[in-house]
């Protein structure tokens, strides 16, 4: 397969693989990140965190290669005229999704680079999207499930952006994701829907 | 008048400034997957109109966070400055968005199927005259709890609200930006219905 050369930090390149995949599945992890990867970014500036900083670093490179596949895609998808003015608006939205994760990343460098994040905790707290942590107790409810079957978005407007376990990170936490206990979700939302989430961990409610 | 949110001492007017901002990008976003899922021009132009108010925002707090500045308050006000750069791109991605649903040409299929796996669902509904919300507050309409509708943001007069609480008064010709599930969108447009 053909590559292409994409220059990363400190001048190097690395060669980019093209391999063919559909333009939607494309767009469908290019959003999936995009909304993910600003949750990191703050929750990277919350906890003043570089590990956090450094996933987002790595989705937002993962952005770049998806971006350059989507290009090859739609270019090939085009049948005609209207199907390759319709591609055009597909490409403009990758390219959006695109600069929403490198201005992530921009967020989740101030990490780090001696930045004063002393205001950050206040900023969030009044946020109308808050970013919160939630041990996953002995006995709660929480604990043997999977993000999917509880269906925690839908049910508390809450995403689980990352999870602690012995003291590392999991990032991309998919529905399949079982929680234990002693596990520590970090979960950006409303503050209510976190509030409805506590009393369910606490087993005062259900979801 | 905005109203999103009363001005914290801690973090002072800079502070409160650029909560609006990060408030309104997050919103931006929502509003453009919505308008693109929905094909929803509404929506889509109501992104146009915050990214102006992001761009103006973005350079009053650049002058007032330099205004204040003190050496030993350089770092934070750079952080500020920096935030604040970071939060206009993506108010900027959400109108580019936006201008694919603007555009003549309709968007492409493929749009809609990717956003439907997003959580894009917001729709925009008018008060109108005569409807019983009008002089109520979000409060009293329990749209939560008995409609499954959260209120986002209101448009008043071209003036927006910025997640509104339930202490906020709603009036006829109040365009409400709500978030829930399709049947909740039609209870609150009989209720807002006259």
């Amino acid at each position: 397969m053909r590559g292409f050369w994409q220059r990363e930090k400190g001048e190097q390149f690395r060669e980019i693989e093209y391999t063919p995949t559909s333009v939607r599945e494309l767009l469908t992890e290019m959003l999936d990140i995009s909304k993910l990867v600003a949750d990191l970014a703050y929750s990277a500036l919350l906890l003043d965190d570089k590990e956090i900083a450094e996933e987002v670093t790595y989705l937002e490179r993962r952005m770049d290669t998806l971006l350059y596949h989507m290009r090859i895609s739609a270019m090939l998808a085009a049948q005609n005229i209207d199907e390759a003015e319709a591609l055009s608006g597909v490409l403009q939205v990758a390219r959006a999704v695109e600069s929403i994760s490198n201005a992530a990343s921009d967020i989740a460098q101030l990490v780090d680079t001696g930045s004063d994040l002393s205001f950050i905790p206040g900023l969030i707290a009044k946020a109308d999207e808050k970013i919160n942590r939630l041990p996953v107790a002995s006995g709660s409810p929480l604990s043997g499930r999977t993000v999917g079957e509880l269906q925690l978005e839908t049910e508390t407007g809450n995403r689980v952006v990352a999870v602690r376990r012995q003291d590392k990170w999991h990032f991309g936490i998919e529905s399949h994701f079982q929680m234990l206990e002693g596990d520590v979700m970090l979960c950006a939302g409303t503050a209510d829907g976190f509030a409805h989430l506590l009393r369910f961990a606490r087993g005062e409610e259900a979801l | 008048m905005s109203a999103d949110r009363e001005i914290d001492p801690n973090l002072g007017p800079i502070g409160t400034e650029l909560l609006a901002m990060k408030n309104r990008s997050e919103l931006m976003l929502d509003l453009a997957y919505s308008a693109l899922l929905a094909d929803n021009e509404q929506l889509a132009q109501a992104v146009v109109d915050l990214e102006v108010w992001m761009d103006e925002q973005q350079f009053k707090l650049q002058r007032q966070a330099l205004a204040n500045v003190a050496s030993k308050e350089i770092d934070r006000v750079l952080t500020i400055i920096r935030l604040a750069e970071s939060l206009e791109a993506i108010g900027d991605a959400a109108r580019e968005i936006a201008d694919v649903v603007l555009r003549d040409v309709g968007p492409h299929p493929v749009l809609r199927l990717a956003t439907a796996e997003a959580d894009a669902n917001i729709y925009q509904v008018c008060i109108a005259s005569g409807s019983p919300m009008d002089g109520t507050t979000l409060g009293e309409q329990r749209l939560a709890s008995e409609v499954g509708a959260r209120v986002v943001a209101i448009q008043r007069d071209g003036e927006w609200i910025i997640g509104p609480d339930s202490g906020t008064h709603l009036f006829a010709g109040d365009n409400l930006f709500a978030r829930g599930p399709g049947a909740s969108r039609e209870l609150l447009v009989k209720m807002a219905g006259n």
